[in-house]
């Protein structure tokens, strides 16, 4: 298990996802743990006997994300090195509450804009779509979502999935 | 302020706030058709990513 970036141990002896997400592969399944997520010593498991641990596990907060690329995306994906994604990438995941369901809760979605539409973002766009996609919940060139896939500079602000990117 | 001066104000208003809500809506628009039909795209990962945001950010 890849440990990059943690606070220190809790009394516990769990440890707290730091400022930094950790990323983690195994067998094919990619692991995002987002700042705050408290880890098990010695466990890739996140699991809860206190109140947070709770919130994350029954709080609907834990999801499974489903991402697909349009053309200029994957083909950005599949270059290698990864330089920056261009104009008119388009990413869209697909949040699921379980591994099984075929149908999404919603989307999120990443779209590269102009150069200068957004320059603390790599002029990426993100943008919270509900389920069938025909409707435009939130739309953000700041905010959350910026402020967790900052954290992703170095591939422009996507985060590696499996492979991808991980080169 | 007179009152011809304060309808002006208040239609101009109205007028910007609706110019405004029919460009959020075209852009939403145009992103909605953007990604219409991204089932058929490259799919990056087969398994689901497993991804805990105890702050239910996304």
């Amino acid at each position: 298990m890849d440990l990059r970036v943690v606070d220190a141990p809790s009394t516990s002896g769990d440890v707290r996802v730091g400022s930094v997400p950790i990323i983690t592969s195994s067998r094919g399944t990619t692991s995002i743990l987002m700042p705050g997520a408290i880890l098990i010593r010695g466990s890739s498991k996140t699991a809860g006997t206190n109140s947070e641990d709770k919130r994350t596990h029954d709080g609907g907060v834990k999801s499974f994300g489903v991402i697909y690329a349009n053309g200029p995306a994957g083909d950005a994906i599949l270059a290698n090195p990864l330089t920056i994604f261009p104009i008119n990438s388009i990413i869209v995941r697909e949040k699921r509450a379980t591994p099984a369901d075929e149908q999404p809760q919603h989307l999120t979605v990443m779209i590269k804009r102009e150069r200068g539409f957004n320059p603390k973002a790599n002029d990426w766009e993100f943008l919270s779509v509900n389920a069938t996609g025909t409707k435009v919940l939130q739309r953000q060139k700041n905010g959350s979502c910026v402020k967790c896939h900052a954290t992703q500079a170095a591939t422009d602000f996507v985060y590696p999935v499996n492979n991808f990117l991980q080169r | 302020m007179n009152p011809p001066r304060l309808a002006w104000l208040a239609a101009t208003t109205l007028l910007a706030i609706a110019g405004a809500a029919l460009a959020t809506g075209k852009a939403d628009d145009v992103a909605l058709k953007q990604i219409a039909g991204y089932r058929t795209w490259t799919r990056v990962n087969e398994k689901p990513v497993v991804v805990e945001n105890p702050t239910g950010a996304d």
